[in-house]
């Protein structure tokens, strides 16, 4: 039983240690700037797969250990997925689970930097 | 010691400055004119009005030495007053004085140099007026700053030098400029932003990290590090000499106001509703807290929704939606949907903090005033840590 549940656990955070080590390459190289259209659209897909791939209760945790940079990045992307319905593989409450996690944790300011930036995913 | 709150009137109150002594301030009520407010016991009543402009008034400044009042506004002008006797009846009114601004968009920001024998207006024509008095025609002329600013400039603040004027643009950066004007200025000394300053020259240009206007702009009280509040939410601190530049990311609403309370504390306000203070040095910067200590002083509305909540975030509306989509619940339920009070002091977006006391170089209350339409003068040195850490921290969306 014991180990069972340590078995569980370990699994779930070697899990979830994965899915912020692929997050944190996708959203350390986001591609910027013109011309890289196809850039942009590969890292979207890739990084939607993520998202989805992540389980919900590990959501939390993945949030928390990026840096500040790769949670606003993060938040531009949710944004840029929301605005696109129908594309690709994208479920709308998984884009919104994120959202929702991820203003707890980096707060509304993170929001406003998604506005603001100039520098769009 | 709580804050003391005024409440000035039932309109936004776009700007505020209060004479030397603090028995009057000067205030514009959203409106074109300036409304002064005299002190009697515990309330302000509007003794006088200075009205000439035509349209808002965009920004105030009192003088402390001279006791002159300019105002700045979106008519394209900035008039100088003062307290001159009436000559049939002598008594004592305030007279308006023309300043040649010769700016084609409205006047955003204006402040007194140190030595209050010249000031900045700020403008939308992409220009900074520096105005110093003609005496020959009685009238303030002015030169203007232009290069390279590519929108408008939304705040000023001056080098305690007199000489160096820091602004903040809506083309999202933060720049000092020289503003010396050979008739008035002694050569000023060399500082860490350069020793040879002829008008226009650029000392400093500093981008916002993520691209947003920069709302508010200040020296430290040495004036050798600049702060800069911008609408990315982040406020950015800058050693000029270091070369170093501090930028805190903040995870609620854009400041757009902030003055420095003493080398190594600056309190800044805005869209939060309330005073966030931070602190650091050369080694760095970090937030230590709010001088809105939400947690007590507080009636039922801070019991109930504790320290974990946001003050704008707890409307009507968006608890209602919460009830809705979490529990189901429609209608008003326990967590008080009916209550539209915010949890802060200010009620809506604080357009302006400035210093309002100082004891031996820091300064220990500043003064606040808000879209709420209340004027606020808050204890500097109160800050309550808890208050914002757990506000932070604990973010409900």
């Amino acid at each position: 039983m014991m180990r069972n549940s340590a078995r569980t656990q370990s699994v779930a955070l070697s899990q979830g240690a994965m899915s912020w080590g692929a997050l944190n390459i996708v959203l350390e190289n986001a591609p910027y700037g013109p011309n890289v259209e196809e850039a942009k659209t590969v890292t979207l897909q890739t990084l939607l797969t993520i998202l989805n791939t992540t389980k919900a209760t590990e959501i939390p945790a993945v949030i928390k250990e990026l840096s500040q940079d790769g949670q606003d990045t993060l938040m531009k992307y949710l944004y840029k997925g929301m605005a696109m319905p129908g594309w690709g593989d994208i479920s709308g409450s998984v884009l919104l689970g994120w959202h929702e996690k991820l203003t707890e944790v980096a707060g509304t300011g993170c929001i406003v930097r998604t506005m603001t930036d100039r520098r769009t995913v | 010691m709580a804050p003391e709150v005024f409440n000035l009137a039932q309109t936004p109150i776009t700007c505020h400055s209060f004479s030397a002594d603090h028995k009057q301030v000067a205030a514009s009520l959203n409106s074109n004119d300036a409304q002064i407010f005299t002190r009697q016991g515990a309330a302000w009543t509007p003794t006088e009005t200075l009205s000439e402009h035509d349209k808002l008034i965009t920004s105030i400044d009192w003088a402390p030495n001279s006791n002159r009042i300019v105002t700045a506004s979106q008519d394209r002008n900035a008039y100088v007053w003062q307290q001159t006797p009436d000559p049939q009846t002598g008594k004592m009114a305030w007279k308006p004085t023309l300043v040649l601004l010769r700016i084609n968009r409205a006047a955003t920001h204006v402040r007194w140099s140190p030595k209050e024998d010249k000031f900045a207006v700020a403008s939308g024509a992409r220009a900074i007026a520096i105005c110093s008095f003609d005496p020959e025609n009685n009238w303030w002329v002015s030169k203007l700053l232009k290069k390279p600013i590519r929108s408008t400039v939304l705040s000023v603040d001056w080098h305690p030098n007199n000489v160096l004027l820091a602004a903040g643009s809506a083309d999202m950066k933060a720049r000092v400029f020289s503003a010396y004007i050979k008739e008035v200025d002694d050569k000023p000394a060399a500082t860490v932003w350069g020793s040879k300053l002829p008008f226009n020259t650029i000392c400093g240009e500093y981008a916002s990290p993520a691209g947003g206007w920069v709302h508010a702009v200040g020296f430290s009280p040495s004036g050798d590090v600049l702060a800069f509040a911008s609408h990315d939410s982040s406020i950015s601190i800058v050693y000029p000499g270091g070369p170093a530049i501090y930028n805190i990311r903040i995870s609620s609403l854009p400041f757009v106001t902030l003055t420095w309370t003493a080398e190594d504390t600056i309190v800044a306000a805005g869209h939060d509703c309330q005073p966030v203070v931070f602190s650091g040095s050369e080694a760095g910067w970090q937030g230590v807290g709010s001088l809105d200590d939400s947690t007590s002083g507080k009636t039922a509305a801070g019991a109930r929704a504790g320290p974990g909540s946001v003050g704008r975030l707890n409307s009507v509306a968006f608890s209602t939606f919460r009830d809705a989509d979490s529990r189901g619940h429609t209608g008003s339920g326990s967590t008080g949907a009916t209550d539209t009070k915010l949890l802060t002091v200010h009620q809506n977006t604080i357009t302006s903090v400035r210093p309002y006391e100082t004891h031996g170089g820091r300064v220990t209350k500043v003064s606040t005033s808000g879209v709420d339409g209340n004027l606020v003068i808050w204890d500097a040195d109160n800050v309550s840590a808890s208050g914002v850490v757990g506000r932070m921290g604990g973010m409900r969306v």
